[in-house]
């Protein structure tokens, strides 16, 4: 019998009285990561997961529970164990959440990779982590640090609900090849990354020039040595598909996560129809796109995905919704795939896929132009968002100074933080050169069963801002 | 009760069996209760059992490792066929030396790690517990909205290698949080991110005091401005302090950065950094502490260190791979982060100075106060370009407003070298012990200065 059918028959037993709603996600996954270090394989690693999450609504209490274990007996005592925490928790709730029980999926999502992960032997995936590595060691005396990390993982879930939703099969995969170089001269020590990911299967890492993406990647630690320390106070900014992406993501993304409507902590909340961006400005955030590391079919509820509009033409459209945050903000609102759980040991909840902005119409060389004195910024190195104030930060690996519409001096860490209202509405020139996965890498966010990493992009065309807080040292 | 030893010297030696020269193996055990609350209401609650089986193998210097969710002894062997299976396949490391050895220094014994009272805490009681913390925050403004959660952690681990490391720690953990904001209009809102831990029950949490005390941070964020760019001092407050230095210290001071060549401390042992006064040291042997351990993640016993003296650097931290390519013994700094082991510190302690920090405040003429959020050090550069969180703009010794959307530029070496002032008055939070300092000369950015 399969785990769908065994699930189905446990859930089955659960009177009416007993929870509004429950659903049973197995999941599996097997994960190779592979690290090169300074000419040395510094690690070879397989991890295997293997269990069953299992969440019950009652009385508008949510109550989770998590079993290493697909055997019956265990997963049957871990819902009565939902159960009874749902219980416990509905004797304290204030706020009631809600699932619409007429929505209901089925559907199945079998992994068919372009190159299938087990069509390569161990020993070539090594060579190919230890070449990539090498390649980027040996193009400079001055790489004083190099590593590059190889990950395939391959993971699966099938989920019932007493809704009725089954999901036969829903797998992921996630393939990338991330190499970081540092660059050092005396106290000058300057760290680049980049990296290449897919959902697909390994034909996107095969594919690669390795020689030519090293010599980049090496060739970029090395200018920032001759590099000047970015300046600081209120510029105009360009800013490249990478940090438009991590912008998006943070400043913006984040404040549009359902789950955040809904606790009112979000500074989108209530603004639906609101023109919050410059009219050239739309944001979309799409799953259903083949290939990219945030792409997926089916979210961890068995919520077939979609394009889902953010912004359009400056005017906020949607949120980003699981099964509870629609349903609990009623008329309007409909789940729409965002509800992403890390593992079994998750509950999920609403998450981004690939968020990105949408193209414009102007060239590289026309925003410099608008732009005329201030900074651009490539490269994202990170950052976080407080979506309750809409206050965020990220930080660039490297820019140039922009001085009477013309890029000039290389500059090195510099940060830039803004208002997400503000930022949106002081944006001046949006580029015709969409790039839709410019970022990619996991996202961080926390709920009820603690933090969990999500593979997510982020792109767009190049844009231009204006009067953006940027720091640096001068 | 399982036997996580045993388990553990299961898989050493079928490990051995199969031809490992080094074997580790990691086995852990723990249950977790959590408690959430969204938008000042409790909202849901989980129960997990969260175990987890490690074997690191080496044939000669070639690594396999491998990782499970599972503790049942079919699957320890597997895990170790597995990790076997892979070392057999990679080339030689020949940085590594060896796993870490049986040390010359005796294990310190540290008490109150694991409170029984902890474990069987009763659900009830627990969101009880939460509930006050809701009414701490609501109770400061009727506008706060409080989320958060609170963790009932219970683990016990145990490892074993073939060089004869055998080591078992068990924790008891209550941790909550509280993210609070205040928000009074899409421009005027504050916000505030607060947690607190405790290993014992004796020295429980004060729930109504965190939730009180994020609402009142988020409340001082009220009517927040931009700061005026410009070059001036800053003062961090105690907590600030404590978790700055700590992020620039550790990272300097880890032995793997420095056998990298990428630490901004490489070949500065006993060169003067900073102030005379300051002195920093670890210690994971405090009673209770949140961090305390016996033995690191490899099972070396863990020791006090001390880092800075007169503002001298005087160590790195190791773990076994770093402190045998650089020729030293461990320092027991272990820490394992899904399989790959990085020293990291302990509980950092700053001895206090000679000044007093409400004085500091007092003197300043114009600068920036930070209070209760450490500066995140971002990569491997010495430079740091990050955002203020929780900074307050101050003139003639009187803060005038919160900051908002203001960022703050220098480096660590001028960081470092520009400590001014270190209070004598100390706060230990979190079993970190840290004074308040004051630095001379950072870029803030924010509004044009005209």
């Amino acid at each position: 019998m399969s785990l769908v059918d065994r699930g189905r028959i446990i859930l089955d037993t659960l009177n009416p009285s007993d929870v509004q709603f429950a659903d049973i996600r197995y999941y599996s996954s097997n994960e190779l990561n592979i690290v090169a270090h300074k000419a040395q394989i510094e690690k070879i690693q397989s991890t295997e997961l293997e269990g069953t999450a299992i969440r019950a609504l009652y009385n508008g209490a949510w109550g989770f529970a998590s079993v290493a274990s697909h055997e019956n007996a265990e997963v049957k005592e871990a819902l009565k164990t939902a159960i009874k925490m749902a219980k416990f928790t509905s004797t304290k709730i204030k706020r009631k959440a809600i699932i619409d029980n007429d929505v209901a999926f089925e559907g199945k999502n079998e992994f068919k990779p372009d190159i299938n992960p087990n069509d390569l032997s161990l020993d070539e995936k090594v060579e190919l982590t230890r070449n990539a590595e090498k390649l980027l060691r040996l193009h400079d005396d001055r790489i004083i640090d190099s590593s590059v990390r190889y990950t395939e993982k391959v993971q699966h879930e099938r989920i019932v609900n007493t809704n009725g939703t089954i999901l036969m099969t829903n797998d992921l995969g996630k393939f990338s090849l991330s190499s970081t170089a540092t660059a050092r001269s005396g106290d000058i020590i300057q760290e680049v990354w980049d990296s290449t990911t897919t959902n697909a299967g390994l034909k996107k890492i095969l594919d690669l020039n390795l020689e030519e993406q090293m010599t980049d990647l090496g060739a970029r630690a090395i200018k920032l040595l001759d590099s000047v320390p970015s300046p600081s106070g209120r510029l105009n900014v360009v800013l490249d598909p990478s940090i438009v992406g991590v912008y998006i993501h943070e400043a913006f993304g984040h404040a549009a996560e359902g789950d955040d409507i809904v606790a009112g902590r979000s500074v989108l909340a209530g603004k639906i129809g609101k023109e919050l961006a410059h009219p050239k400005v739309s944001v979309y955030d799409d799953p259903s796109i083949e290939g990219l590391f945030g792409s997926y079919k089916y979210d961890s509820e068995g919520t077939p995905t979609r394009k889902r509009v953010i912004i359009e033409d400056g005017i906020l459209e949607g949120y980003l919704h699981d099964l509870s945050s629609a349903a609990m903000l009623g008329e309007g609102h409909s789940p729409n795939a965002a509800g992403r759980a890390a593992d079994f040991r998750h509950m999920s909840m609403p998450r981004m896929g690939n968020t990105y902005i949408g193209n414009g119409e102007m060239t590289f060389d026309e925003l410099l132009e608008v732009a005329k004195d201030g900074v651009y910024l490539q490269h994202s190195m990170g950052g976080y968002v407080d979506p309750t104030i809409g206050e965020f930060f990220f930080t660039s690996q490297s820019g140039f100074m922009i001085e009477n519409g013309e890029l000039t001096k290389p500059i090195r860490n510099s940060g830039m933080s803004g208002l997400t209202l503000e930022v949106l509405r002081n944006t001046i020139g949006v580029g015709n050169d969409l790039r839709l996965d410019a970022f990619s890498g996991h996202c961080g966010k926390s709920n009820l069963t603690g933090y969990q990493p999500m593979q997510v992009s982020g792109g767009g065309p190049h844009l231009v801002a204006k009067d953006i807080v940027v720091g640096g040292r001068k | 009760m399982t036997d996580l030893i045993g388990l553990a010297n299961l898989g050493v030696t079928k490990g051995e069996e199969l031809g490992a020269t080094q074997i580790e193996v990691l086995v852990s055990s723990g249950r977790k209760k959590s408690i959430a609350i969204d938008g000042n209401s409790i909202t849901g609650s989980q129960e997990q059992s969260n175990n987890l089986t490690q074997a690191r193998v080496y044939i000669g210097n070639q690594l396999g490792l491998a990782t499970s969710t599972s503790i049942r002894e079919d699957a320890i062997i597997s895990v170790v066929e597995k990790a076997i299976s892979l070392a057999k396949y990679a080339p030689p490391n020949e940085h590594f030396k060896s796993l870490a050895e049986p040390s010359i220094r005796e294990h310190q014994k540290v008490e109150g790690m694991y409170d029984y009272r902890i474990e069987e805490l009763e659900t009830q009681l627990v969101m009880d517990k939460v509930e006050m913390l809701i009414n701490g925050a609501t109770e400061v403004h009727e506008k706060a909205n409080v989320s958060g959660k609170l963790d009932v952690d219970t683990r016990k681990t145990g490892i074993v290698n073939s060089l004869g490391i055998s080591a078992n720690q068990e924790y008891t953990l209550l941790f909550s949080n509280a993210w609070t904001s205040i928000n009074l209009s899409s421009d005027n809102a504050g916000s505030s991110y607060d947690w607190a831990m405790t290993r014992n029950l004796d020295d429980d949490i004060d729930y109504h005091a965190l939730g009180k005390k994020g609402a009142e941070a988020a409340k001082s964020q009220l009517h927040a401005k931009m700061a005026p760019s410009s070059t001036v001092p800053v003062i961090m407050d105690h907590v600030t302090t404590s978790s700055t230095l700590k992020s620039m210290i550790e990272s300097g001071v880890s032995g793997f950065n420095v056998m990298a060549g990428t630490s901004y401390f490489s070949d500065k042992i006993g060169d003067q950094l900073s102030n005379t006064q300051l002195k920093v040291w670890d210690d994971p042997h405090i009673q209770q502490g949140i961090n305390s351990k016996i033995y690191d993640d490899e099972g070396v016993p863990t020791t006090k260190l001390t880092l800075f003296e007169e503002g001298i650097l005087k160590s790195y931290i190791t773990d076994s791979y770093s402190a045998n390519y650089l020729g030293l013994e461990s320092s027991g700094h272990a820490r394992n982060f899904n399989g790959t082991f990085y020293p990291t510190l302990h509980q950092m302690q700053i001895e206090g100075g000679t000044d007093n920090y409400q004085q500091m405040i007092e003197d300043m003429r114009r600068g920036v106060v930070i209070k209760n959020r450490g500066l995140i050090v971002w990569g491997e550069s010495p430079e740091i370009s990050v955002k203020i969180d929780q900074g307050f703009w101050v003139e003639n010794g009187e803060i005038q407003f919160p900051l908002k959307n203001s960022m703050l530029g220098t480096n660590i070496y001028d960081f470092l070298k520009n400590i001014s002032a270190i209070s004598k008055d100390t706060v230990t939070e979190f079993n970190n012990k840290s004074p308040a300092i004051r630095i001379e000369d950072i870029s803030i950015a924010g509004e044009s200065s005209s």
